[in-house]
């Protein structure tokens, strides 16, 4: 009994001590938890994504009251080109062997203007008055010519003369430079007055002379000016168009798109102008890339459009689906629009007023109502993934992870996703699909939406979600199609009301390590 | 030095808790208590029986004319939840254990009742008793520290952490829990014989009574209510927490506030005497006394009064709504962490409650009954808080215990068995040395299941028992 009380005893002391057999080290375990989290739900309407501004407006539909399209409205791009050259030698005038004699008396003449113009007032920038006098007199002959219609600054009537000796040809020139013309001191605009003085000793005796005036160019000219037709003009708009534009490329067409093209007669004188015909008037679409070429046409294929009166300084030609080819036009997408064709200043001849400055000014603006059809349409983004290196750490402890979306989409659009993640240096680590569908025309052109269901899943295994936490840049490549209505006589349009509700949220395999 | 390295880690695990305490229906006591399963408050004599019961500080088995106990302390953390054996191979060794499917589901299992985790520490700084005669009475003065910590962590809490978060499933808080307290306690008893009549059937009835003045020092109430969070099907994650939580603590341990807003980045300080946070005054009164067959009872109801906490009392209510449902939203986001609404206010006094206690004890010699003189008795005991706080429960103790002590130069061997705070069933153990009658030396453990390490339960109680002739 005894030696059973000293082992009950021994045992005791054990069992007190080893009660506080705890152990020495302590390491917190891990394992992993499924995490369910919402990701997004969202409600997207178009108005709040795609913002207007000067240049994307919301229009209500021309076909479909009470329903309301984006419009897009380019920048006016704007060529000038000068008529200048209307002016030039207005006022020449060439009058041989005219045969005068001396005499105490002045003598008046009168000669026609060469072009035929009927100018009532003028700003002479340049032009010479030359007079060649072949003298039969037997003595000296003081001659005097004044032009009564041009003056200088003074208001004194140019004038040129001198001794013309005897039996001698004596040549004499009037600068006619910053002279002012008015026809009111003359008996017709249509002409040219002269007045002469041929003084001398032999009474009678006859003068052969020839008056030339030429070169004159103008600032101003007011009067009846004969129809000129001036160079044919070929004057390129170029459109700015950036590389993520062009992508857009022969994927899209506009099914109601216009090129609005304005030509305006420039002038400090807009109440007096003449009319200019621009004539056999060509629109050509270039590509610089590959130098191709579009004609805008009309809607029997013609590339001449005719002849374009630019009437009281004003035209305006509007290039749409009813009258040309301008849909298969834009969705060529130059980059530049050239316009050519010949150019006629007052055709009627018509009184008016021009300056050397005058300035046809082309301007040529694109709007487009967001009815279009995509096709293919392929965009590529390059995003940086703005992730610091704390959150880099949590994605590490990610085991699996499944993304769950649902989309509800009253747009009209298929859209395909291709998601690189890619490394600093670009090379791409993994590759993730997804896609979402389009809403679907109705028979009374409404749209009705995809989705929700079924859902779809993008899922990334551990191995993609250490990448994943290595990646540093997403590249993210979308396809776009329309859908297509089942009529078609129904357009595609895209309208600023429509929307698209994104849900997604996530199962998340993540690894809890206490000790980090 | 493995052992001893492992002692202190029980202690520092133990002075981790916010606070402490030793008394109530499930406080520890000393050594020879503890050893008995928290029995044998009707066996106990001398300075042994204060806390318990005062009247039986009469009964001596000796003559001894002084008593005083130096060091006496013991110390225990006990959880519902996770064994010896579960800490080793969950949170043992130097590399993480990987939690597989079953290894959550244990662990989940292991919370079945909501995990609770309590940890006490009591010392005795000074117990000193003096018998006169057992017609005067005895007298004994002490002074002890009574520290606890408790945690109860919800179930659902414990699955979420493990499984994370399933769909349709809703979480609940609320009935998270944290307490902790640190009271000293003066203590000033009387006891005597009121009837002396060996010739009946009651051989002696003794009564005892101990006035009690209490110094709180640190002092944390917090508990959750309408506490929870859901994931619905869609993912969308809502929760709500409100909380409330009372405080108070003494200067030097204004940093141990986790609710602080006072910002005066007080450092902590301890010192041997406090200022205090709290106090109260109380006392325990009993009766005990043996019938001629042997049969030693007790009855008694110990910590009887009023506590007030009053240094830097304070409340505080926490209360947070949240939903995600959009993880890409920045401003969800942000919301998790702010606009959480507290509120916290400086209050006079906070009523405090002393772990007051009924408590009956039987003890009964079972040598003739076995037919052996082994000097052997059984124990009995039912304690009955009044309240649920520290270590005191209205849920019942009930306890048994076995004192064998067949020859004096031998360990006296105590065993016991009985419930603890967590609700767990405990077998409990511990030995007694007598050192040439003027020293008593006892040494147990709560759980002796430690042993083979499928218990919950760290437990040790030392307990140094001199005597002067």
């Amino acid at each position: 009994m005894i030696k059973k009380l000293l082992l009950l005893s021994i045992f005791s002391i054990s069992i007190i001590f080893t009660s506080c057999d705890l152990p020495t080290n302590f390491t917190a375990p891990q394992w992993d938890a499924d995490l369910n989290v919402p990701i997004t739900e969202k409600n997207y309407v178009l108005r709040d994504i795609v913002k207007t501004n000067k240049n994307l407006l919301t229009e209500e539909s021309p076909l479909e009251k009470g329903k309301f399209l984006y419009k897009v409205l380019s920048d006016n791009y704007v060529q000038d080109f000068q008529i200048g050259d209307f002016l030039q030698d207005q006022l020449n005038a060439s009058y041989d062997n005219l045969a005068f004699f001396v005499s105490t008396i002045d003598t008046t003449a009168f000669v026609d203007i060469q072009s035929g113009s009927s100018i009532d007032s003028a700003y002479v920038t340049q032009g010479v008055l030359e007079i060649i006098i072949d003298s039969k007199a037997t003595s000296d002959v003081n001659f005097n010519l004044k032009l009564p219609g041009f003056t200088d600054a003074n208001g004194n009537a140019r004038e040129t003369g001198g001794i013309v000796p005897a039996n001698s040809q004596k040549i004499f020139t009037a600068i006619l430079d910053n002279s002012v013309y008015s026809s009111r001191n003359q008996a017709s605009s249509a002409q040219l007055m002269l007045t002469l003085k041929m003084s001398g000793q032999t009474p009678g005796q006859a003068l052969d002379i020839k008056i030339n005036i030429k070169n004159t160019k103008f600032y101003l000219v007011s009067g009846v000016i004969p129809t000129k037709t001036l160079n044919p003009i070929s004057k390129s708009v170029s459109l700015p168009l950036t590389k993520d534009v062009t992508n857009f490329r022969d994927k899209f067409t506009l099914s109601n798109a216009a090129l609005n093209l304005n030509a305006d007669y420039v002038t400090r004188f807009p109440n007096s102008v003449f009319d200019v015909v621009m004539k056999d008037v060509k629109v050509i679409g270039k590509r610089a890339s590959d130098g191709s070429k579009i004609n805008l046409t009309s809607k029997t294929g013609n590339t001449n459009f005719g002849d374009f009166t630019i009437r009281k300084g004003k035209f305006f030609r509007k290039f749409n689906n009813d009258n040309s080819n301008i849909a298969e036009f834009l969705t060529f997408l130059p980059d530049s629009i050239t316009l050519e064709s010949g150019i006629i200043v007052n055709p009627n001849v018509e009184k008016g007023t021009a300056t050397v400055d005058d300035t046809i000014r082309i301007t040529v603006a694109v709007e487009a109502l967001s009815y279009v059809d995509l096709n293919q349409l392929t965009t590529t983004d390059t995003l940086a993934l703005g992730i610091d290196d704390n959150v880099r750490k949590e994605i590490r402890n990610g085991k699996f992870a499944r993304l769950i979306y649902e989309i509800t989409n009253y747009i009209p659009i298929n859209t395909d996703f291709t998601i690189d993640f890619a490394d600093g240096t670009y090379q791409t680590l993994f590759t993730k699909t997804a896609n979402a569908s389009g809403g679907q025309f109705t028979n009374d052109n409404q749209v009705t939406p995809s989705g929700p269901n079924p859902s779809k899943k993008i899922e990334l295994t551990g191995e993609e979600i250490l990448k994943l936490a290595d990646a540093k840049f997403v590249i993210l490549k979308t396809v776009a199609s329309t859908t297509q209505p089942s009529r078609a006589d129904i357009k595609n349009y895209v309208s600023p009301d429509m929307q698209m509700k994104i849900k997604a949220y996530a199962q998340i395999k993540y690894h809890i390590n206490l000790d980090k | 030095m493995k052992r001893i390295t492992q002692f202190t880690f029980v202690l520092m695990v133990l002075l981790s808790f916010p606070a402490f305490a030793k008394f109530g229906s499930f406080g520890s006591g000393d050594a020879r208590t503890v050893g008995l399963g928290n029995s044998g408050s009707a066996l106990n004599q001398g300075i042994l029986g204060i806390g318990k019961n005062p009247a039986t500080m009469i009964q001596r088995t000796d003559s001894s004319f002084l008593q005083f106990s130096f060091p006496s302390l013991s110390a225990n953390v006990s959880t519902n939840t996770l064994s010896i054996d579960d800490v080793k191979t969950y949170f043992g060794g130097d590399t993480a254990k990987y939690l597989t499917d079953l290894d959550k589901s244990n662990l989940i299992n292991a919370f079945n009742s909501d995990g609770k985790f309590v940890g006490s520490v009591n010392v005795d700084l000074f117990s000193i008793g003096m018998m006169i005669s057992k017609e005067v009475g005895a007298i004994s003065l002490s002074v002890s520290d009574n520290i606890f910590g408790g945690i109860t962590l919800p179930q659902e809490m414990v699955k979420l952490l493990l499984q994370g978060n399933n769909v349709n499933e809703t979480y609940k808080f609320d009935n998270l829990q944290a307490q902790s307290s640190y009271i000293r306690t003066f203590g000033l008893s009387y006891a005597r014989q009121i009837i002396n009549k060996k010739s009946q059937n009651l051989r002696y009835l003794s009564a005892g009574i101990t006035a009690k003045y209490y110094m709180g020092f640190s002092f944390i109430n917090m508990q959750s209510s309408n506490s929870s969070l859901s994931t619905s099907v869609d993912h969308k994650i809502t929760g709500s927490f409100n909380g409330t939580a009372q405080t108070a603590f003494s200067k030097g341990f204004r940093s141990m506030n986790p609710f602080d807003t006072s910002n005066t980045n007080e450092e902590f300080g301890f010192s041997a005497m406090p200022e205090a946070a709290g106090s109260g005054i109380g006392a325990d009164i009993g009766i005990a006394g043996e019938l001629k067959s042997g049969l030693k009872f007790g009855v008694s109801i110990t910590d009887i009064g009023s506590f007030n906490w009053s240094g830097n009392a304070e409340e505080h209510k926490m209360n947070k709504n949240f939903a995600i449902t959009d993880l890409t939203n920045q401003g969800e986001l942000d919301s998790l962490t702010k606009n959480v609404n507290t509120s916290s206010k400086s209050v006079g006094e906070i009523a405090g409650r002393l772990p007051s206690a009924f408590r009956i004890g039987l003890a009964m010699p079972v040598d003739s009954l076995l037919d052996w003189n082994s000097n052997t008795t059984v124990t009995l005991d039912y304690a009955q808080g009044f309240n649920d706080f520290a270590t005191n429960s209205t849920t019942p103790r009930i306890s048994v215990g076995l004192d064998i002590y067949p020859v004096s130069w031998l360990p006296r061997l105590m065993l016991g068995a009985g419930n603890d705070l967590t609700g767990k069933f405990r077998l409990s153990g511990g030995i007694g040395y007598n050192y040439f009658s003027f020293m008593d030396l006892y040494l147990a453990t709560n759980d002796i299941l430690s042993f083979g390490g499928g218990a919950n339960q760290a437990s040790v109680a030392l307990t140094f028992l001199w005597k002067i002739y």
